[in-house]
């Protein structure tokens, strides 16, 4: 069987972000961020399943999806704001999932992307983030989104993790237009 | 005899369900456009017998007038004069040419020796092919369908001899599904354990025992039927492959087939689901994904060459319905009587080709089951509570007998729980199950504790001899009707944050004073109107904030949820999640949990050991998560008293009706208010005769009310001479059918 047709090399985006990875502002002796970062932790070994050990496409992370769904963010955004959003956007995902995995155990590392998008779907969601009152600027262009993800260093080989669509980079979707590993 | 190379396909019908005929047809067309396709189904209303890739019909009589004998030479002749091969799309038929029509090379299906290996639950072929089989059984009746059922949390599939699955999460489906399965097919289901994962397919195709090729799909949407209707096709991994050549090679497979399993997701074990001996109505699907299977098992079988190659155009398919002219026999899709009366739309056949009739003819007739003997202990049981005959009648009798066994089984239930874990554990019994004072009594004379929902219980309770520190208060309305106290309680579970705000101002003031005080804990993934979900951020929020403004003493946790809905390993899951999840809760305000307390719903065919390793596990779960613990509670209600009560009632009236032969009974629903939840057994008495189990069947017991659903027991088998004034004994009636019972129509 053929993979499915793809462009070969793809071309560089109009933009390149130099801002850093979203950060979750932590407040010091904020007992509810504290409260949030320790419910994630908690249900995190909750949802614990064998199957899990060698999940590497969805890291068994499906459960944060019980009570977020991805959406506008307003930032700066703090662990306590966590519980009661209805919506978190792929940074504030990004930061969540990879404090949990580092939790478990992984090595884990921001990835900044720049993908291809169509115009229609950046026409909605810059209307959905302008309603919500939260700037758009991770849309680059009609075409191209900036995004967050993980590289988390699983077994046995390193994975490029979305946590945002519970999958690894490039299943399903083109290759990003542009990537950087982001080193603090 | 023809000169241009022949396919003849049974199975076109093209509905929500579809056979593979059509399909078929559209893959050897594919493969060559001057092929001829002969189509064969059973009843003009096979859609695809209109459909256009076909050269030729053929219209077979029914399953039900034909002689089975003559219906497959016919058949066989058609083929033969056509100088044809012919591919099976219908599992039935197919099985029936392989016995009647052995090794004739023309007809493309799977030897004998085949179908036995994939019959339903297939184990022979999961293990060829290294997948497990879920659970299953073959049920016998309601009764045992229901305790299959319970076992395995009411998620459980009622399947066919060949065709039909049906999904049922509760007992009216489980009634429904088996009556349904019956009455179609002719013959017992299979019930098999529900696995919760992703379902996946293999399709292959071979001849005489040799691989031909195989690929294997991932549906990506299905019918409510559960039936594919996208999929995503993949080529197939190598150990999976080299097992597939295993099982056509011993086989000595010839024809299509597919292999259905499901990989379970919290285990990631591959479980069977079945092995179909014939291709699947998506085959076109991998013929578009570039794996032309039926024109490889052609090509192989029939020396035709083949030119063109094949080519993947996708690599999933969906699927779209078409409108297309109906063929000149499509006429018959409505019978004569139809349009002499009045002309309504037939509705769309479910099986136009016929098999649940061909099914029943092929199902030998069973023996008419006859009551069984009642064993011993259970004799004696009855002859105590009986005492005076004729007794009154209608009359709930209580088996003491059966309480002090169950009395005696939960006290070495407690005793193994503390030998494996080293925790104290004692029982609280669920008062609002049967508070009848004579059970009360014995509980209290064992020692025990009891769970109340509510002052009104509790004063019930101090009344018949429990001091405060053995009764255990919960439930959302616990304080409703509070005199003001004060009042002490050994053990008091809150059941919302607002409730535990209310009951620590009670603490506080010195209205109740409880040895522990703690929070019901809500199950995180099965729905529940009780308790509270710690693993919500929010609830977690909140519930830590109430805890830091006031601390309690001895914390406890509760968890219950009726272990007989959602299964014991589900319930473990559940409690697992919830006490993981609240023992990083108490860290974080600086408590610690004492005590847990089990609920419950635990269903009384549990064993001693069983229900011993279940309360052992979840014990040790809580102590990894908690630490020590001073105690371990768990809340039996069902499970003691639910054999313990039996409804002893007089047959009026003997009947033929329209739900069948029926015996009408002297009793109701109104005794037997439970009746929905459980099949309770039925023992038959003639006069002066001793008393006999009635086996499973599709009889019923009506009860006396003049109200249509008054049918407390149905799917039995009556015994040829019973007659008004016998007597029937319904048992299982001690637990919510005693405390929920009401007077109506005396
Ligand atoms: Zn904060």
């Amino acid at each position: 069987m053929t993979p499915p047709a793809q462009s070969a090399v793809p071309a560089l985006p109009a933009k390149v972000p130099d801002q850093p990875p979203s950060a979750l502002v932590e407040h010091p002796d904020c007992v509810a961020c504290a409260d949030t970062r320790s419910w994630l932790l908690a249900h995190d070994r909750a949802e614990a399943t064998p199957a899990r050990e060698w999940d590497t496409t969805t890291f068994g992370l499906g459960w944060l999806f019980r009570y977020f769904r991805w959406g506008p963010s307003r930032w700066p955004f703090a662990w306590c704001d966590v519980p009661g959003a209805a919506h978190l956007d792929c940074g504030v995902l990004a930061c969540v999932a990879g404090m949990v995995l580092t939790a478990r155990g992984l090595r884990v590392e921001r990835v900044q992307l720049v993908e291809r998008a169509a115009v229609e779907e950046t026409a909605l969601w810059r209307a959905r983030w302008r309603a919500a009152g939260c700037p758009a600027g991770w849309i680059l262009s009609d075409r191209e989104v900036y995004h967050e993800v993980l590289l988390v260093h699983a077994e046995p080989e390193p994975v490029l993790f979305d946590p945002t669509e519970l999958r690894q980079v490039g299943q399903g979707r083109d290759r990003p237009l542009w990537m950087r590993k982001w080193v603090w | 005899m023809s000169t241009t190379p022949t396919v003849v396909l049974s199975g076109v019908h093209s509905g929500p369900n579809p056979s593979p005929g059509l399909g078929l047809a559209r893959s050897l067309r594919l493969a060559w456009p001057r092929l001829r396709l002969e189509a064969l189904d059973y009843s003009p209303r096979s859609t695809g017998l209109s459909a256009p890739e076909f050269d030729r019909t053929h219209i077979r009589p029914g399953w039900h007038t034909a002689d089975l004998g003559a219906l497959c030479a016919g058949l066989v002749s058609i083929v033969e004069s056509a100088g044809a091969v012919f591919l099976p799309g219908l599992d039935l038929e197919a099985a029936l040419l392989t016995e009647r029509a052995p090794g004739h090379p023309a007809l493309l299906l799977p030897p004998a020796a085949a179908f036995d290996v994939v019959a339903k639950p297939g184990e022979t072929a999961a293990s060829l092919l290294g997948l497990a089989v879920p659970e299953h059984r073959f049920a016998e009746g309601i009764e045992d369908a229901a305790d299959f059922a319970a076992r395995h949390g009411w998620r459980i599939w009622v399947k066919g001899p060949r065709y039909q699955a049906v999904a049922v999460t509760n007992r009216a489906e489980l009634t429904g599904a088996l009556e349904r399965v019956r009455d179609t097919w002719g013959a017992e289901s299979l019930l098999q354990r529900h696995v919760a994962g992703t379902e996946e397919s293999v399709v292959f195709a071979a001849l005489d025992g040799e691989l031909l090729g195989a690929c294997a799909m991932r549906k990506t949407m299905v019918t409510s039927e559960g039936k594919t209707w996208a999929g995503a096709v993949d080529r197939l991994d190598q150990p999976t492959r080299a097992r597939l050549v295993d099982l056509v090679r011993v086989t000595r497979w010839t024809g299509g087939g597919e292999v259905e399993f499901v990989r379970e997701s919290d285990t990631g074990v591959p479980y069977l689901l079945e092995v179909n001996p014939r291709f699947p109505a998506w085959i076109h699907g991998a013929t578009l994904a570039g794996v032309n299977l039926p024109a490889r098992l052609v090509a192989a079988a029939t020396g035709i060459p083949r030119h063109e190659r094949e080519k993947a155009h996708s690599s999933g398919f969906v699927r779209v319905v078409e409108e297309i002219p109906a063929g000149p026999h499509a006429t018959g899709a409505l019978a004569p009587t139809h349009r002499a009366v009045a002309p309504e739309p037939a509705a769309v056949g479910k099986h136009p080709s016929g098999m649940p009739v061909l099914s029943r003819r092929l199902t030998p007739a069973r023996p008419r089951p006859r009551p069984s003997a009642v064993d011993p202990v259970r004799t004696a049981d009855i002859a105590a509570a009986l005492v005076v005959d004729p007794y009154e009648s209608p009359a709930r009798v209580l088996f003491g007998g059966v309480l002090d066994r169950g009395l005696d089984r939960l006290t070495a239930v407690c005793r193994d729980v503390e030998d494996a874990t080293g925790v104290p554990t004692r029982f609280a019994y669920s008062v609002k199950t049967n508070p009848d004072p004579r059970v009360l009594d014995a509980v209290l004379r064992r020692g025990a504790l009891v769970e109340v929902i509510s002052q009104a219980e509790a004063r019930r309770c101090a009344e018949a001899g429990f001091p405060g520190d053995r009764v255990v208060l919960g439930g959302p309305a616990k304080w409703w009707r509070f005199d003001g106290g004060p009042v002490k309680f050994g053990a008091v579970f809150c059941d919302s944050v607002t409730d535990l705000e209310r009951t620590v101002d009670l603490l506080t003031t010195g209205a109740v004073y409880a040895d522990v005080v703690g929070l019901r804990l809500a199950p995180p993934t099965v729905a529940s109107r009780f308790g509270i979900d710690v693993t919500c951020p929010r609830t977690y929020r909140r519930v830590a904030d109430a805890l830091r403004r006031a601390p309690l003493g001895r914390v406890g946790l509760q968890f219950h949820h009726a272990a007989s809905q959602i299964g014991l390993r589900a319930w473990l899951r559940e409690f697992t999640s919830a006490v993981t999840v609240a023992a990083d809760l108490l860290t974080r305000v600086n408590s610690r949990a004492r005590c847990v307390d089990l609920g419950g719903g635990w269903p009384p065919w549990l064993a001693r050991e069983e229900l011993g390793s279940q309360l052992t596990r979840a014990s040790r779960v809580a102590v990894r998560e908690l630490g020590s613990l001073d105690q371990v509670l768990f809340e039996p209600g069902k499970y003691l008293v639910e054999p313990a009560m039996a409804v002893f009632t007089t047959v009026l009236d003997v009947r033929d009706g329209p739900l069948g032969r029926a015996a009408v009974v002297d009793a109701s629903i109104a005794e037997l208010p439970d009746w929905a939840s459980h099949p309770h057994p039925v023992l038959w008495r003639a006069p002066g005769a001793r008393w006999r189990k009635l086996p499973a069947g599709d009889e019923s017991v009506l009860g006396r009310l003049c109200m249509e659903h008054d049918r407390p027991r149905a799917g039995l088998t009556l015994p040829d001479g019973i007659a008004a004034g016998d007597h029937l004994l319904f048992l299982d009636a001690g637990a919510y059918d005693a405390s929920m019972s009401y007077r109506f129509g005396v």
